[in-house]
């Protein structure tokens, strides 16, 4: 489009056709003529984007105004308004839910921000739920998010960064950190790898994801999603960073390690002591929910000696007028779980319960009784999914739903020699991984000493006095030193 | 740097064909669940052509299997099954047997050989080789002797609900909780018959009178093969020469009152919560002497004395309870000599000293006892109305 096409035309019609002309066919866009004693114009808007009370309380006040006045510029209604000088920017403007009021005569229009964007009001968080502490989750609203960030953090140093993502549809990216503790050159990536996303439209957060992950082709989040602000904000007081986007509910944080996957909010919402054996269960319940079913493959068609005997007998015995061998057995239940947990996803919440339900009970208790899956694989598929619902983190859980998948078939083609080798290539594969420069297993290899009071075990609040050295805080500890007393004085010693 | 990454990428190549060989081969192990015959017993007898092999076999079908419910199966159908075969050698009777399944015969979990006296005596070394060569048998595996028929014993399990080799293993292992000695894995079995003494210990189970396997005593196997089986009446004496024991129970006849002046015979029971015995070696090369260190702590689980409890009938207890422990130890060690079997490793005790005994050197060692009993909690002993006080009408 060359620049003469896309200067303002003097007459406000032909604005107002220019705009219904590259907008058509576009049944919603409204053109509605004003004027004043002294001037006449038009205003343009998308119907269904604009408060339309608004906008007509905010045209009568323009021809009160202008009246009275009778100045030549267009008086400012009382709403946020935007010069625009090109009928591109004036389209965009209606694309944004802006009415735009152009005058005869005029080089450039106003773009009257009366927008009445649908959105849902702030709500419980469903991924992550917790029964102790904060309970609101982020919203498809990108200023709402904010101030749910800085309703909780109420700190000077919070800045925010936005970027503008999408060729065809522009969508507002913000970069929120806490400056003086986050590393600068953190920073400086985290800016380089968003402005170098190439998209026509952002969708979801997770296009964004996609763009700035460190590893291209990994099943492992490398980035930390969360839709809940009190995990933000205590990420941003660890020396991270954190993404958002205009229409996601989604927020990003980066970097992010293995064991911060697995570690849930609660556990800081809870007495110290209960977050050990929590965590502990969660690592447990990750490599269960990976190497479950292909343990029990490679335990049956290759290393029957290594299960007790009364065990082998009953497992035999179960086992017994199966038709399929024990490998597509497993796969055969696997892909069925998968398709009950998907139709669960789906569906309605009342009908996905009831999916769910029907799928385990009758379908199930039906394929054991038909004969065509034995109870024990029913029950190390059930196992696996359960432990897979134990995992905080959505990501991890996916990656251990396609995990399980190699790891069967490795067991079924060598035995738990190929679920060792294999087991061996995974965690090998996630030594390399960084995430924004952060090795993934830290602070376990390498090995961060101080920071280990905050992966395995959680230490209580008054022992955490420094941010996790991984992240190579630029302010390291939380308080200065000597602010907090490690053991504070609950009462006075009895006098003898 | 380009030499340095073909040098890499060589090394990467170099590890991916090692490791996707290795993992080609173990492919060959495959054996899926369904297609094994998985055994859990064997029975060694002797044939008129060699030897007679019988295996136990899991029925995975069977009754009493929890996965099999009990809709599904008949009733009455057992959950294993006895298949035999003669053969001249051991490895042939393998063959045979796998030449009557339709799946593989899957060793790998057999817990228990059962030896028939016959077979040993006829000719351990071979059968003893041939177990001990093959792979799939694990050293953990129970042996154990009996006096009737291997495959008679094997095939009694009617009306069990776990199959018949497991059961005796469970037998044995239960006894050896109580008794050490009866702990006879292949494992220590082969150990001991390998040290000078030459002699094993082992559990003897045979048909009790309702037909099912019961607990028969304790046998000595010698490397040659010659057999000693003592009751299980006796076993006590032996069991205490060859290790610890919890939880026996022994009878002490204790006689009441002065001597030869209304002297009355009494029986007390104790109940030994632990003992144990160790030998030690003393003396020079030509005069070794061997001292039995017994040691056990036991509490009074019937008091059958008029006397009533004291520090002084206690001492006397103890002492009563000294001497008949002496007993037990010098009637086990009389029936070892009697039987030409140095079972409670005498000849190892006094090798591990230095001295080296000559042939059958070990029947003329001196011994001597040294035996501590200690009774705790006697005041806990009980009375019921018909001990033989209450009979009596005293109090």
């Amino acid at each position: 489009m060359s620049v003469e096409q896309d200067e303002m035309a003097r007459r406000a019609a032909d604005v107002a056709r220019e705009i219904a002309k590259r907008l058509e066919p576009c049944p919603d866009l409204r053109v509605q003529p004003w004027s004043t004693q002294r001037d006449t114009g038009v205003a343009v808007w998308l119907e269904g984007l604009v408060d339309a009370d608004k906008l007509q309380e905010a045209l009568l006040a323009l021809r009160n105004a202008g009246g009275a006045r009778g100045r030549r510029e267009i008086p400012r209604p009382g709403v946020a308004t935007e010069e625009v000088g090109t009928i591109s920017a004036a389209v965009r403007a209606v694309l944004d839910g802006c009415a735009v009021i152009a005058r005869d005569g005029a080089s450039s229009a106003q773009a009257w921000r009366l927008d009445r964007v649908p959105a849902r009001s702030v709500d419980r968080s469903e991924n992550e739920p917790t029964l102790n502490g904060p309970q609101e989750a982020f919203i498809e609203s990108l200023s709402v998010n904010l101030a749910m960030v800085r309703k909780r953090l109420k700190s000077p140093h919070l800045k925010i960064e936005t970027f503008t993502v999408g060729e065809t549809s522009p969508c507002e990216i913000a970069m929120i950190y806490e400056e003086g503790v986050v590393k600068s050159d953190l920073l400086r990536e985290v800016r380089r790898r968003i402005a170098q996303i190439r998209v026509d439209y952002v969708a979801d957060i997770n296009e964004v994801r996609e763009f700035i992950n460190d590893p291209r082709f990994s099943v492992f989040p490398t980035t930390e999603e969360t839709e809940r602000p009190d995990r933000v904000v205590a990420g941003l007081m660890e020396g991270r960073v954190a993404i958002l986007a205009d229409g996601s509910p989604t927020c990003l944080m980066v970097p992010v390690t293995f064991a911060m996957n697995l570690s849930s909010p609660e556990d800081y919402y809870m007495h110290y002591s209960l977050a050990l054996p929590l965590r502990l269960l969660r690592h447990l319940m990750f490599w269960s929910s990976v190497l479950l079913p292909a343990l029990y493959v490679a335990l049956l068609t290759y290393n029957q000696d290594l299960l007790p005997t009364p065990l082998l007998v009953s497992v035999a015995a179960q086992h017994s007028g199966i038709p399929f061998p024990t490998v597509f057995e497993a796969l055969g239940m696997m892909v069925a779980f998968e398709a009950l947990r998907e139709a669960g996803t789906r569906l309605p919440r009342a009908v996905g319960q009831s999916v769910s339900i029907v799928g385990t009970l009758v379908i199930g208790d039906a394929a054991v009784r038909a004969g065509l899956v034995s109870p024990g694989m029913v029950i190390i598929v059930s196992a696996t999914g359960v432990a897979s619902f134990t995992l905080p983190a959505l990501g991890l859980v996916q990656a251990a739903r396609l995990l399980q998948f190699p790891f069967v078939l490795a067991a079924s083609l060598f035995g738990l020699y190929g679920v060792l080798m294999l087991g061996i290539a995974l965690v090998g594969r996630m030594a390399s991984l960084r995430s924004f420069g952060i090795p993934y297993l830290a602070p376990i290899a390498p090995t961060f000493i101080r920071d280990m009071k905050d992966v395995i075990i959680r230490a209580p609040w008054w022992m955490m006095q420094g941010r996790p050295r991984q992240f190579e805080a630029v302010e390291r500890d939380r308080v200065p030193k000597g602010a907090v007393r490690r053991t504070p004085p609950l009462a006075r010693r009895w006098r003898k | 740097m380009r030499t340095l990454r073909r040098g890499h990428s060589k090394r990467r190549q170099a590890i991916s064909a090692v490791l996707l060989c290795a993992a080609l081969a173990t492919g060959c192990d495959y054996n899926d669940i369904d297609h094994l015959y998985i055994a859990t017993g064997m029975g060694v007898d002797r044939a008129t052509r060699g030897v007679h092999l019988s295996v136990d076999l899991i029925q995975p079908g069977g009754a009493g299997n929890p996965a099999a419910g009990q809709n599904d199966q008949p009733q009455g159908t057992a959950p294993d099954w006895i298949v035999s075969a003669d053969a001249p050698t051991f490895e042939e009777a393998m063959s045979d047997l796998q030449a009557k399944l339709s799946h593989v015969l899957y060793l790998q979990h057999n817990a228990l050989v059962l030896f028939s006296e016959e077979a040993l005596r006829s000719g351990f070394a071979p059968i003893a080789d041939a177990l001990e060569r093959n792979r799939q048998l694990r050293r953990s595996e129970m042996w154990v002797v009996t006096s009737n028929r291997a495959e008679a014993v094997l095939r009694s399990g009617h009306g069990q609900n776990e199959p018949i080799s497991l059961m005796i293993r469970d037998l044995v292992d239960e006894a050896a909780r109580r008794e050490a000695c009866l702990a006879s894995d292949e494992l220590h079995v082969v150990k001991a018959l390998l040290r000078p003494s030459g002699v094993a210990p082992m559990a003897a189970i045979d048909l009790g009178r309702d037909g099912a396997p019961e607990l028969a005593g304790l046998a000595y196997l010698r490397r040659d093969g010659k057999l000693a089986i003592v009751e299980r009446s006796e076993l006590l004496g032996a069991a205490w020469w060859l290790g610890r024991t919890l939880d026996v129970r022994e009878t002490v006849r204790w006689t009441e009152g002065e001597k030869f002046v209304a002297a009355s015979q009494r029986e007390i029971g104790v109940h030994w919560l632990r003992t144990s015995t160790r030998l030690e070696v003393t003396g020079t090369g030509n005069s070794p002497r061997v001292r039995v260190v017994w040691r056990g702590t036991g509490e009074i689980e019937r008091w059958g004395a008029r006397t009533k409890m004291s520090a002084r009938s206690f001492a006397e207890l103890e002492d009563v309870t000294r001497r008949d422990v002496e007993q037990r130890l010098q009637a086990a060690l009389e029936f070892a000599r009697s039987v030409d079997m140095d079972a409670f490793g005498l000849t190892n005790a006094c090798l591990e000293r230095g001295v080296r005994l000559p042939a059958g050197g070990w029947r003329r060692l001196a011994i001597e006892y040294d035996v501590r009993p200690h009774i705790v909690h006697g005041q806990l002993a009980s009375t019921t109305p018909f001990t033989n006080t209450a009979e009596a009408g005293e109090d």
